[in-house]
Order: C-alpha cells, then structure tokens, then sequence
C-alpha cells in the first residue's frame, strides 16, 4: 500500500511473494520467512 | 401425501467448483512496504506500468498508519460512503488515487477531505484503504451469502431425499432456503448492476444511492436489458409470499408433493446460478476447460511456478524428490483442462514409459493437485486484474478459443446477440494486458444477419 501507484489483488501467498520478489529484488526465502513471522 | 420415490435432485450451482472468498478480518504486514492481508488473498499497491523507479517513494504510507485507518474507519458512515461509491476496479494504466479522484462524485470527496481534518489519516490514504474495502466487500459480501445459500441447499436437498412427505421440518428449511436464494440474488443484481453502471460511465452524482432507491424487479430489469427476468421475480414473490402469509408458509403455498418442491428448488437454483455467471463469480472453471490455447499455457505455467514457490517452503523434501527424477521437467508440467482429474491426463513434463514409483507417482499426483487449484487462482487474478469486468473477461477468453457464439453463451447462461455485441465492446476496451493474455483478441470477420425465421430481439 502506498499513496501512488495501483493495488493489485493477489489470490494466494505464492503469487504476492513472487511479484514482491520480482519488483524488489529481496529473494523468496527472506520474504516467506518475514510473511510466516508477521502473520497472526 | 406421501411419496417414497427416490428424488434425483440435479443443480445449476455447483459446490464443488465455485470459489468462494468470504469477508475475512484484515492484517497489514510489512513486506518491502505494506501489504493488507484478507483471508488467503492480499492486496499491495504496486507500480504503474514500466515506472518500477516509483517504489523508492512511493512506500510513504506506514504500515502503523494502513493498520490505524483500517480499524478507525470500519464504523464509520462518512467512510462507508466513500466505500459505496467507489469501483470495483481501475483501469490498469492509472494511478489510482488519480483515477479515484476522477471517477468518484464530489460529494464523496468533500466528505474525504473532512475526513481527513478530524483523523489523522491523509485523503490518499482514506481513498487507498476505502477501495481495499470496496474491493474485498465486492469479492467477499455475496461469497459470504452464497455460502450460507450452498449450505441451506444441501440441508433441504437432504431433507427432501431422506423423507416421503412434506412435514413441517421440510416447509422450515424450505423456507430458509427460498430466504437465502432470494437474498443471494438481489446481492448479486445490485452488485452487478452497480458495476455495470461504474464502468459503463453512467451520468449520476451518485451512483449507489440510485441503484439502492430502484425496486428489486426495475434492478433486475436493467440487468437483463429488458429479456426474460420474469422467472427471477418469481423467486422474489415467492418468498414474499411465504415471509408475509403465514398460513401459506406453513403449506408452502400450495406446493404439495416432494417432486414439486425440488423443481421449484431446482429452478430457483437455476436462477442463482445465472446471475452468479453474469456478475462473473464462477467464470474459472469455465475458463479453465474451454480457455484458449496461449490464455492456458500463460495460466498453467504461472500456476506451476506459483506451486513450486510453495513447495520449496512447505515440502522441500517431496520437492527434491521430484527434481530429482530423471523423468519429470517440473516448470514444464502441463495438463490437459478438458478433463476432470489433472491428475491422470498429464500432456507435458512426465514420461511415464518405464514408470513404476508408486511413491513417486503419489507425489507427483499431489503436485499437480495443488497446480491445478493455483490454476484457478491465477485466472481469478487474471479476471480481477483486467481492464474488462470478469465476465467480459471470460467472453474473450472463450472468443479466442474459436467457439461458437452458441455454444459461449450456453456455458455462461446468456444469449447469442450478447456474445455478438460483447465481442465489439471487447475489441473496444481490451488493453495490452489482455492482448498479452491472449495473443490476439477476437476478430470479427462476417456480419451476422437474423434468419428470415429468427426474430430479432
């Protein structure tokens, strides 16, 4: 989320991760770990 | 009157195959910025087109300050009708708080501004966070009534099998039941008309509040553009009858005999169903099974890297033992869509000569599995993500396929002409993002006259 740009809706965590990794650069394993440690 | 003949109930909806997002509760994680999480789907601003330098600044917005607004604003009416009035999707080369600030009535944005002097939240966000709800309010109210309707359905169809009469305990179910579908349908009327009307850039200040003052039938009325929605008024006076006539609900008003209960339960089911396709609820499966060859190929190869990416999480092991085998090539695995069980009709990725792994083949058929439910993921994201509305969507897809007018419109539960003119409205508004799905977008060659025997309708 942020003031610019355009929201995208993602069906599961496999396809949110992988664009967050495409855009970003930050590999897989860091995000699911970040994903796995945040969620409730 | 008793009847113990067994009843063979056959249903339009089916339970199986229809997805189902019901509204969940929202967390805001922090993944390279925020991202709002609903049930297992999640939504992330993302950059517009090519201009990926735009992430550097644009994450101003806190993760804190989304959580914040999110739990402030649910009550809140002014909020609620920013929400009402805002689409259900933008179109893929705008920015969307400058589209939103475009599109919605002033009226709305006045109210955000003085929103945003009695919060501590910025109008960008306000207008973020109210397309959030309106997005996961749009795929998630009427999935919350379907699946009620889904449950009542199967409780009714129970009870009508496993007794020989109409006792009352049948009537209350009954009555439960004709209460859901109605109420599933008239969800999915305003919803769809309100997209229509978002998308088809009606002239109104205020778009909600019309379609909320219409009468039911006049909603239904738009929607079918003046064709036959009488049998979906009857649902609706049906269960007028019986809410307001207690003494017809008791006898169901007249209907006397399991069977013709379970045709009116039928039919209505069927009338659900038809709107369910025309708000472009269930347009997957049929996607999946009659899509187009490139529309395929792009959905099953993102669908098998999507389910590799959860694998090398969740099943390393099972995984290596995949790569491992010299007969797999696992990013080529393909199927083939037209038949049931993904499983058994494997076409790309596998040879099977000389295969004889039991353990193997069951991990293997595990995988596939999982690949076939991220397939329909992916063709929702792709629906949900196009310039078209879904079931548009849909309609191109199949267009591309080479089918018949005909038979496009007996898989959506609409008419011929309709495919016709939405084949126009699609070489109109598809965008690149389409074109890219598809290749090349339907084409029409011939012009279709009526037959002398047909009337034009």
């Amino acid at each position: 989320m942020s003031a610019k740009g355009q929201l995208r809706r993602f069906e599961n965590r496999a396809q949110l991760l992988r664009h967050i990794s495409e855009e970003t650069g930050t590999d897989i394993d860091t995000l699911w770990d970040e994903y796995e440690a945040q969620v409730e | 009157m008793g009847d113990s003949t067994d009843l063979d109930l056959s249903f339009a909806i089916d339970a199986e195959t229809v997805s189902l997002s019901p509204i969940g509760e929202y967390q805001v994680l922090d993944l390279e910025g925020p991202v709002v999480i609903v049930g297992d789907a999640s939504y992330r601003v993302v950059p517009v087109g090519e201009e990926s330098d735009l992430s550097e600044d644009v994450r101003e917005l806190s993760v804190d300050e989304i959580r914040a607004a999110l739990s402030e604003l649910a009550d809140n009416d002014d909020f609620q009708s920013i929400v009402d009035n805002c689409p259900t999707n933008t179109p893929l080369v705008y920015d969307d708080i400058d589209y939103l600030t475009r599109h919605l009535p002033t009226a709305s944005l006045q109210k955000c501004g003085e929103l945003s002097e009695s919060t501590p939240f910025e109008k960008e966000l306000l207008l973020q966070v109210a397309y959030v709800e309106r997005q996961n309010s749009l795929v998630g109210h009427s999935d919350n009534v379907l699946e009620y309707y889904l449950e009542q359905r199967a409780e009714i169809a129970e009870k009508l099998r496993s007794t020989d009469e109409i006792d009352s305990d049948v009537e209350r179910s009954f009555f439960s039941y004709l209460l859901l579908a109605s109420a599933l349908i008239e969800e999915l009327t305003t919803e769809t008309v309100l997209n229509e009307l978002f998308r088809e850039e009606g002239r109104l200040d205020s778009i909600t509040e019309h379609v909320r003052s219409m009468g039911h039938a006049k909603r239904l009325e738009k929607l079918c553009g003046g064709g036959d929605h009488g049998s979906l008024v009857e649902v609706k006076k049906r269960r007028n009858n019986l809410v307001h006539d207690a003494q017809k609900r008791a006898g169901l008003d007249e209907l006397e005999s399991r069977r013709e209960v379970a045709q009116i339960l039928e039919k209505t089911d069927r009338c659900a169903s038809v709107l369910l396709t025309i708000s472009g609820k269930n347009i997957e499966s049929v996607i999946a099974k009659r899509g187009c060859d490139p529309y395929i190929e792009h959905a099953q190869s993102e669908a098998v890297a999507d389910t590799i990416t959860t694998w090398e999480q969740e099943y390393p092991e099972r995984l290596s033992r995949l790569h491992d085998c010299e007969q797999a090539a696992l990013e080529k695995i393909r199927w083939d869509t037209e038949e049931s069980d993904p499983g058994n009709n494997i076409t790309e990725g596998f040879t099977f000569e000389g295969f004889d792994n039991e353990v193997l083949y069951e991990i293997l058929m595990e995988f596939v599995g999982d690949a076939s439910k991220a397939f329909l993921d992916r063709i929702d994201a792709d629906a949900n993500e196009s310039n078209l509305d879904r079931f548009d969507f849909a309609v191109m897809v199949l267009l591309c396929a080479g089918h018949s007018y005909g038979d496009i419109a007996r898989w959506l539960d609409t008419d011929e002409k309709y495919v016709q003119r939405k084949e126009n409205v699609i070489a109109w508004r598809a965008s690149e993002f389409e074109k890219g799905l598809v290749e090349e977008i339907p084409r029409p060659e011939d012009p279709t006259w009526p037959s002398d025997t047909e009337s034009d309708d």
